[in-house]
């Protein structure tokens, strides 16, 4: 289990160093320079002065491509993404504003997803076949079809043609949000977020529930389930604790593959409602060519998801003692 | 030897096709995806502001079927457009005349033809309403439609390429071969697609071309890792060795005796990559990196929805029916694909 977990942890530098290498080289190898479109971006002469400076004495820009990248990784291995282009703060300081909204998103769609297609899964995997798991599968089915754009879209038309003035449809705050109190402001948040966090919830929905329903319909499948039954134990104790205890071991995997999904979809629906948050703020340092924080973003993000996918290998381990690493495995 | 690889290949596709057709969904999913090709192919005769077919001066002319020709790639270069109604500074509409005989399209609009009914509700003119700049939207959407599928089939081709010879060479080669490819393999699965396009954009001209060659060269991973499984597996049968054994290098050996029969798990993920590329472009071109105004796509004419969402809802209803139509179509085909191919997996619903 160590050597395995050790070993993993090692295999994450290649992988973060190609990301961040392709990346790199991406933005790099393109026609024209990130300085040249920045200066000739509308920008005042002298704005673009400062900024190619600043930009060549953080990347040595005059150095071959392999020096700046190297020069470039080492900082980023302390978290040291240099200044941005459009405002010359930190990269990492604008990074961490921005996180809470949507690490706040994506906590309660994670946890609101699982607590509606945890019951979904397990009632249609109890009765398959039934009325509910035919309704249900057609329904999940249709609803995985449509991408989480279409829905805000479409909520968004909603509010404002019927229209429902009490939900609004862009920002985190009213413009008095200074003058609440404090029950008034987790109010006034919480109905800014309310259509944002039904979108984030969403796409997840259909999945996890057909996830569950399979892992469900596996477990009930075995041995003891039915020894489970013929002992006389009532069907609910069968298919919560031995059906559903059993399916949380594959659920841990399942949650190491969400977090980047729902980070990365974070982009269009922020830009859609207005939520300062890690996609409106890569969006807006596209739109600027601010160089830095695209490339700390997109590094960020990396980590983020080479880690949740680790932890969730390494969790899977621990929780299932039957998993064992020791065989190597390609 | 040859005859034996086409063989296999036959059974396979034959058996496939067959429970295939048993799946009322994924029939109905083809039957759409059937239709969203012909009309992305014939948009031309279908929504244009050039006859199809007309008489203008004692001469007859086929200017909109020319069109739609032209729009090949490679071979239409070489058709030259149709005069005078081909050429796009021709306003046909006021050229020809009630004595003249002519058939317009369906919907008798261009996807950029601007007018002065701007913002119009549906009507029996225009029949999804039009835009701010008065372009009638049902024309637009239907040239929306070949840009989807366009960029679906050519990013999810460009990403078949890739992880079909990746996942190949590695299944047949194994050792230090594969060992690296399915590191390559892995790095290229945590890229942030979304990420790393909009990363690009900043400093290429957003383009449908720059769209589609960075959602091919990213979404090949799965594709060749079911490649390299089902590689690994076939290798070691008898009908290799038997290949192997009559002399066949190993190149032959994996192009015509293991592609055929390892093709099909692939199948069905390319399938649901074309949904995902579609998905992709979308987003994309609603963020305003995809295809650029004044040309027509889904996503875009979603973006101007939302913009003119206050005065115009109709607008959004379109393009939000057409994704869902396309992406639901092509989870249908890919799912009873899926079912066909592997008859264990028989007893799922829909």
């Amino acid at each position: 289990m160590i050597t395995y977990a050790l070993r993993r942890l090692l295999l994450l530098i290649p992988t973060y160093v190609g990301i961040t290498a392709v990346t790199f080289g991406v933005i790099h190898l393109s026609p024209g320079s990130p300085t040249l479109f920045h200066g000739s971006d509308g920008g005042s002469q002298e704005m673009s002065e400062a900024s190619w400076k600043r930009l060549e004495s953080h990347f040595g820009l005059d150095r071959p491509l392999h020096v700046q990248y190297g020069q470039w990784l080492t900082r980023s291995v302390r978290l040291d993404f240099g200044t941005s282009f459009s405002d010359g703060r930190a990269v990492l300081q604008k990074i961490a504003e921005k996180l809470p909204w949507t690490l706040l998103l994506s906590t309660i769609s994670i946890v609101g997803g699982l607590l509606i297609s945890i019951p979904i899964g397990i009632r249609s995997a109890a009765r398959r076949g039934g009325f509910f798991d035919r309704i249900s599968g057609v329904l999940l089915y249709a609803m995985f079809s449509v991408p989480s754009y279409v829905v805000a879209m479409l909520l968004i038309v909603a509010v404002v043609v019927i229209p429902i003035e009490a939900i609004p449809i862009s920002g985190v705050r009213a413009d008095h949000f200074a003058s609440m109190t404090p029950l008034e402001k987790i109010g006034d948040i919480s109905r800014h977020l309310l259509l944002i966090a039904i979108c984030f919830t969403y796409p997840s929905l259909a999945f996890q529930s057909r996830f569950v329903r399979g892992n469900m319909l596996d477990v009930l499948g075995q041995d003891y389930i039915r020894t489970a039954r013929s002992k006389g134990l009532n069907e609910r104790a069968v298919i919560w604790r031995h059906g559903f205890g059993n399916t949380l071991i594959p659920m841990i995997t399942l949650l190491g593959l969400l977090l980047p999904t729902v980070i990365s979809g974070s982009v269009i629906l922020e830009v859609m409602f207005q939520i300062p948050g890690i996609g409106k703020l890569f969006y807006d340092a596209v739109l600027q060519r601010d160089f830095p924080t695209v490339m700390g973003l997109s590094s960020l993000t990396a980590m983020l998801v080479l880690l949740a996918t680790l932890l969730a290998d390494l969790a899977y381990g621990l929780a299932d003692p039957r998993v064992r690493y020791d065989s190597a495995r390609a | 030897m040859t005859a034996r690889g086409l063989e296999h290949m036959e059974i396979g596709a034959g058996r496939t096709w067959r429970r295939f057709r048993r799946r009322r969904g994924g029939l109905v999913g083809l039957g759409v995806v059937v239709i969203l090709l012909l009309t992305a192919f014939f948009a031309p005769l279908i929504a244009g502001n050039v006859p199809i077919v007309c008489r203008y001066q004692g001469r007859w002319s086929a200017p909109a079927i020319v069109e739609t020709f032209r729009r090949v790639p490679v071979v239409g270069q070489w058709i030259s457009p149709s005069k005078p109604f081909g050429l796009p500074s021709v306003d046909a509409k006021s050229h020809l005349s009630q004595e003249d005989v002519v058939f317009w399209p369906l919907i008798p609009f261009g996807p950029t033809e601007t007018s002065s009914d701007s913002l119009r509700p549906p009507s029996s003119v225009h029949w999804f309403g039009t835009d701010r700049i008065g372009r009638d939207l049902a024309s637009r959407m239907v040239h929306g439609t070949t840009v989807s599928m366009t960029v679906g089939f050519v990013a999810m081709g460009i990403a078949t390429l890739i992880g079909l010879s990746i996942g190949g060479w590695a299944g047949y080669a194994g050792g230090w071969v594969d060992a690296l490819f399915s590191r390559l393999i892995e790095v290229v699965t945590c890229f942030p697609v979304l990420f790393l396009i909009l990363s690009v954009t900043v400093w290429l001209e957003p383009s449908i071309v720059n769209v589609m060659v960075i959602i091919g060269l990213t979404r090949w991973t799965s594709i060749a890792r079911f490649t390299r499984g089902e590689f690994l597996r076939l290798r070691e049968q008898e009908f290799v060795l038997a290949a192997r054994a009559s002399g066949a290098g190993p190149f032959r050996i994996a192009v015509r005796h293991l592609l055929p029969n390892a093709i099909a798990p692939a199948l069905v993920t390319i399938t649901f990559g074309v949904a995902q590329a579609i998905l992709l472009e979308a987003a994309l071109s609603w963020l305003g990196f995809g295809v650029q105004q004044p040309n027509p796509s889904w996503g875009n004419i979603l973006r101007s929805a939302y913009v003119q969402l206050r005065w115009s809802p109709h607008m959004v209803y379109p393009p939000c029916a057409a994704i869902f139509l396309a992406v639901l179509a092509y989870n249908l085909v890919g799912d009873a694909l899926r079912d066909a191919i592997d008859p264990r997996t028989e007893t799922r619903t829909v």
